[in-house]
């Protein structure tokens, strides 16, 4: 029988972060940190490489949310899990635990990361579109030091990123707006699996009006699309069904993705005309029902 | 000493490394290289072969094992990794009672038939009635969503889980 196991690689387990940068200035090595988004591309021989850092010690270190008055700042090492079950970011931004509660089942939420996932940079991972969405900072450290670009900077193409060989992602910064409501939607064939569309949107109030949106839909081009323009339209009105139509109706029109053999393309665009109207759906009922819009 | 020594000229990826842990309660040291993962150490250096290749991508839960007690998949587990660890399979010596109980009530319910699934499935079964939580159907469905199986459709699966996690309080 012929079994798919890595090809032969070195492994290392740097006891500090020093220690796992200094190892990353060697060509083709990578870092590791749950491993399930790197690993079957290694059992499968989709990648080969030189070595893996595991980052198992470092760990501690990157596993954190630091919270400030307006934003928080997530550290790498945050699992898929963590950040579903965090109930002080559940409240703060219920994103996560929307787009979390979608990511391959819980043996994978378990291990997988934040840091990895967003590394990986498949343009279908629920954490990409959720960066997308929120225009994450994301810190990048090395020996060289420390820099932080911005997610839109940061994700170049289809599992392509801005970040250097020898970079690590440290932790990635969300800004909290005080009077915000999300959606999150996504299908797909199977529970668990990658989307074939997903749709998240937030929503900035001003007392029972809608002060700015956000949209990002992923699955209808190589990478997630914000829609900036249709958010601007949004912007002073109330929240209606009718608001929702008009928005699901530029959302189709605005979109052009491809056939495969998953979805043709004039599925694809009803979902994802569907799927935004569902997560404006949600973010209003949610935005109406909290304590900003009753307080007025 | 002279084979491995051969052994380490002929390894492309670099050093090999000896990697002590506990396999079903006894204690092994593997000579492994970095790239082996856990399920490879297990089958082909150990003879461990109630674990399974399925996949190779952590999606059909075959090859779950516990680690330290946590349901891992072995083949997207690096054998350096688990050193010191604890390894069990559906095969770990059973004081307790509770592999013995789950594996009555697999057969009971017709809840294995090729029995393929089956070893990664007790596995994390094991780990699931350990956390003592009481489920309904609709959340073990969805607790055991990472392993596939192609007979049972799932039901007796979940028949047999239901009843150990019943009888599994009052046995213990």
């Amino acid at each position: 029988m012929i079994s798919l196991y890595p090809y032969p690689f070195e492994y290392f387990r740097p006891e500090t972060l020093e220690d796992a940068l200094g190892l990353a200035q060697v060509d083709g090595m990578k870092f590791l940190a749950g491993g399930q988004s790197l690993i079957p591309l290694l059992n499968l021989h989709v990648a080969e490489i030189k070595g893996v850092i595991d980052l198992k010690q470092v760990a501690p270190h990157l596993k954190f949310f630091e919270w400030e008055q307006d934003q928080v700042v997530l550290g790498s090492f945050l699992t898929h899990e963590e950040l579903q079950h965090s109930s002080l970011l559940g409240r703060r931004c219920p994103l996560f635990l929307m787009a979390a509660s979608h990511i391959g089942h819980p043996r994978i939420r378990q291990r997988g990361t934040l840091g990895g996932s967003i590394a990986h940079a498949d343009p279908l991972a629920e954490w990409i579109l959720v960066m997308t969405l929120l225009d994450a900072q994301v810190i990048l450290t090395s020996s060289k030091g420390r820099r932080k670009i911005s997610f839109q900077q940061y994700l170049l193409g289809p599992m392509m990123t801005a970040m250097d060989p020898d970079e690590l992602i440290e932790a990635v910064e969300i800004s909290l707006p005080e009077a915000a409501s999300y959606g999150f939607v996504e299908v797909s064939r199977r529970p668990g699996d990658y989307a074939l569309v997903a749709a998240g949107v937030s929503v900035l109030w001003d007392q029972d009006r809608i002060a700015k949106t956000s949209i990002a839909v992923s699955g209808v081009s190589d990478v997630p699309l914000t829609f900036p323009a249709i958010a601007m339209t949004m912007c002073h009105e109330y929240p209606s069904l009718a608001l929702i139509h008009d928005v699901k109706r530029a959302i189709e029109a605005a979109v052009d993705p491809p056939s495969d053999i998953l979805a043709d393309a004039s599925y694809r665009r009803h979902l994802a005309g569907t799927l935004v109207a569902r997560a404006l759906r949600q973010a209003f009922d949610e935005g109406v029902n909290s304590r900003w819009l009753i307080a007025k | 000493m002279a084979d491995s020594e051969m052994n380490e000229d002929v390894q492309v990826g670099g050093d090999m490394m000896h990697v002590p842990f506990r396999v079903n309660d006894e204690q092994v040291v593997c000579h492994i290289a970095g790239h082996e993962t856990l399920l490879a150490v297990l089958r082909d250096q150990l003879g461990v072969t109630e674990v399974k290749y399925g996949c190779g991508e952590g999606a059909c839960g075959a090859c779950v094992v516990l680690v330290d007690g946590k349901a891992m998949a072995s083949c997207l587990t690096l054998c350096a990794s688990v050193e010191n660890a604890d390894i069990m399979t559906v095969k770990a010596p059973d004081p307790s009672g509770l592999w013995a109980l789950l594996q009555d009530r697999f057969a009971a319910h017709e809840a294995a038939q090729c029995g393929f699934c089956s070893p990664g499935l007790l596995a994390s079964c094991f780990a699931l009635i350990q956390r003592g939580e009481k489920l309904t159907r609709q959340q073990i469905r969805e607790a055991l969503s990472g392993h596939i199986c192609r007979c049972t459709g799932y039901h007796h699966i979940v028949d047999a889980v239901e009843e150990v996690m019943a009888l599994w309080p009052v046995m213990s």
